[in-house]
């Protein structure tokens, strides 16, 4: 009976009482002590730790208001606290630990989020427009989808990625086991070095950018390895453990980079966005206009050596910019930029193409302009057996498919060589 | 002692009831500032504040009301709203009248902003924007509650909603400039417009949220607030045309 002994539970500097939530268990035998600390602190009755919401404990119902409180009980002082420490890393510290537990906080992730879409989406509008240098009143394509796309990305990797480093820390049995709140708590402030980073993207110069993009994910990327090694460095295998720590950076390096490639991708999107545009305006411009003036009946022997080589040509260039003729470059430049503007442009490109074709030469040149982004949108857009019914002698298949782009490209080639 | 006769007891009782209702009436409004306020519409001017809540006066008031004619009541609502418009837009010393709270104010204004940024080559659909204003000031008031404010739920939407109309005025300004000069004037003129326009929905929201908050926590109250009112100034500025 003498050799019944109180285990010590004290570990390092978690030095407070062996019922705090992140007590350590050996990882030997799962205690039922372990059942105090849950995924979510506050669904099961976890002893007083100091918080100094309601006197009945942390037990609340999920369905009642005061269950949600309880995660908003922070000071504008420890919002503060939390957030300066997110992003600069202290040599062996732990962030959780140091600075959430107790009781984390559910104020700092909801809006340091919203901040952050919000600042991506109108840092990445303002960063576009400065580098079209605002020609004429021009509104980007797809403005607003970037307030859309951000929230998904950073919605699902605040809610996710912490599920899947718990699930982990849970399923290894490591050291210290944080709950999940904690983990999607320190996530979401470990966000908050992004926003004034975001903001500094608008400066056009791609170094700059990367510089940015680097500097930010050192920072942060630091504080969480911190926590996160600190939790699994006792783990039997080693391949985990460290597997875990790249697992996390890769993760945030791609975050990162992904805000980085959506402010780029909206020149992108602009670009097929347009061309889907300029593709449909046209079929429907020809399709009401070009039948009257000529036979309507396709060349198809002519078909595949005229599409192949510029299927190839525009293939290889998005935007293809070599010529004198000044509506080319607005075509081109239409194309890349701005859907409205490259509309615009085209109205009178195509008007020109129907008037003027029985004149001169700088009308081949618009329709081979013309045919060339819509190559280049067939070339990326459809599949590929579309392309490879094209290159061939296509005759049957043509016949086969009512393929309106497939028309619409037969007229136009018509068109030239008829001219030619 | 030994107990007096009945009747003594019984009127020492009844006093005794009214004193702590005074007691407590009095404790409460030490700890709060007094926010309370009804939908509006249903108090009739004669009724005082300080009065208990008296169901029996409750039900003639409704019956007041019950049997007016449908105009008198569209008008009587419109003229609230209108006033709150007023108030809105020459923030004074009376904040009585946004107490007395209403969605429909909120309401129109949303709809107003949503048609008006709608539309457009790349911008917001009418439920886009709708539901960043609406469901904006939803989630800043929760905010409020969530973190200790006194305010009531319908009290806050009610002042986010009616502290937008200084952003729906801006946004029909800046509708108005795009039929004008050159891009950089245009844009200038866009800028101070909303700059104005936010500037006085964030006075006019704090002269009436100023006193609900716990102190330690008034910048994260304060702060989703103004994030909200930014948000929708952009919008603003980048689709009114």
């Amino acid at each position: 009976m003498s050799n019944l002994q109180f285990q010590d539970f004290n570990f390092g500097d978690l030095a407070d009482s062996p019922f705090t939530a992140a007590s350590s268990n050996s990882g030997q035998d799962y205690k039922p002590a372990n059942k105090q600390h849950s995924i979510i602190p506050g669904l099961v009755g976890n002893t007083d730790e100091g918080s100094a919401t309601t006197t009945s404990g942390l037990q609340n119902n999920v369905f009642s208001f005061k269950f949600y409180q309880q995660y908003f009980d922070v000071d504008t002082e420890q919002v503060q606290n939390r957030l300066l420490n997110s992003f600069i890393p202290k040599w062996s510290k732990n962030f959780i630990t140091d600075y959430i537990q107790p009781l984390p906080d559910l104020y700092g992730p909801l809006w340091i989020c919203i901040t952050l879409i919000f600042s991506t989406a109108i840092c990445g509008n303002l960063a576009h427009y400065i580098d079209t240098n605002g020609e004429g009143d021009s509104r980007p394509g797809n403005d607003f989808s970037l307030v859309t796309g951000a929230s998904s990305l950073v919605a699902s990797y605040v809610i996710l990625v912490p599920f899947f480093i718990y699930c982990l820390l849970w399923y290894r049995k490591s050291a210290i086991q944080y709950s999940y709140l904690e983990i999607l708590c320190a996530y979401g402030y470990s966000l908050s070095i992004f926003i004034p980073v975001s903001i500094l993207w608008v400066v056009h110069y791609q170094w700059f950018r990367w510089s940015l993009i680097i500097v930010s994910l050192v920072l942060s990327g630091t504080v969480i390895v911190q926590w996160v090694w600190s939790a699994i460095k006792t783990d039997s295998n080693r391949m985990v453990a460290y597997g875990a720590v790249l697992g996390t950076l890769g993760l945030h390096a791609l975050l990162a980079i992904a805000f980085k490639v959506a402010y780029g991708a909206v020149l992108g999107t602009l670009g097929l966005h347009a061309l889907l545009a300029i593709a449909f305006k046209e079929f429907y411009f020809d399709s009401v206009i070009l039948p009257q003036g000529r036979s309507s009946a396709p060349t198809i022997d002519s078909l595949p050596s005229t599409l192949s080589p510029q299927a190839l040509v525009a293939s290889s260039a998005l935007a293809p910019a070599p010529s004198s003729n000044n509506t080319q470059e607005n075509n081109v430049k239409g194309v890349a930029q701005n859907a409205v503007q490259s509309e615009q442009n085209k109205k009178p490109v195509a008007d020109s193409q129907v008037r003027d074709d029985s004149q001169t030469q700088g009308n081949e040149k618009t329709n081979l302009t013309i045919t060339e982004p819509k190559e280049s949108t067939k070339a990326q857009l459809t599949s590929s057996s579309n392309k490879e019914s094209k290159n061939e002698d296509g005759k049957p298949l043509q016949k086969n498919e009512n393929n309106d782009e497939t028309k619409k490209i037969n007229q136009e080639h018509n068109t030239t060589t008829i001219k030619e | 002692m030994s107990s007096g006769p009945p009747p003594n007891v019984a009127i020492d009782l009844d006093l005794l009831e009214k004193e702590i209702e005074a007691n407590e009436q009095s404790r409460k409004q030490q700890t709060y500032t007094d926010l309370s306020g009804n939908i509006a519409g249903v108090t009739p001017p004669t009724r005082t504040r300080s009065q208990n809540f008296d169901p029996s006066a409750d039900p003639d008031a409704e019956f007041d009301t019950l049997d007016e004619p449908v105009w008198d009541t569209i008008r009587r609502d419109l003229r609230l709203v209108g006033a709150k418009f007023a108030r809105v837009l020459k923030p004074d010393q009376n904040k009585q009248l946004l107490r007395d709270w209403d969605l429909w104010g909120p309401l129109f204004i949303c709809v107003l902003l949503s048609l008006l940024l709608q539309g457009g080559v790349g911008g917001p659909h009418f439920t886009e924007v709708f539901s960043i204003t609406f469901f904006g000031s939803c989630i800043v008031t929760a905010n409020t509650k969530l973190l200790g404010g006194t305010i009531s739920i319908f009290q806050s939407i009610c002042v986010l909603g009616y502290c937008l109309l200084p952003l729906a005025v801006a946004a029909i300004g800046c509708k108005f400039v795009a039929f004008s000069s050159s891009p950089s004037i245009k844009l200038t003129i866009k800028l101070v417009i909303t700059a104005v326009g936010f500037g006085w929905a964030i006075f006019a929201s704090m002269g009436f949220l100023a006193g609900s908050q716990p102190e330690k926590r008034r910048l994260l109250i304060i702060y989703p607030v103004v994030l909200f009112y930014f948000v929708v100034s952009w919008l603003t500025l980048s689709y009114a045309s």
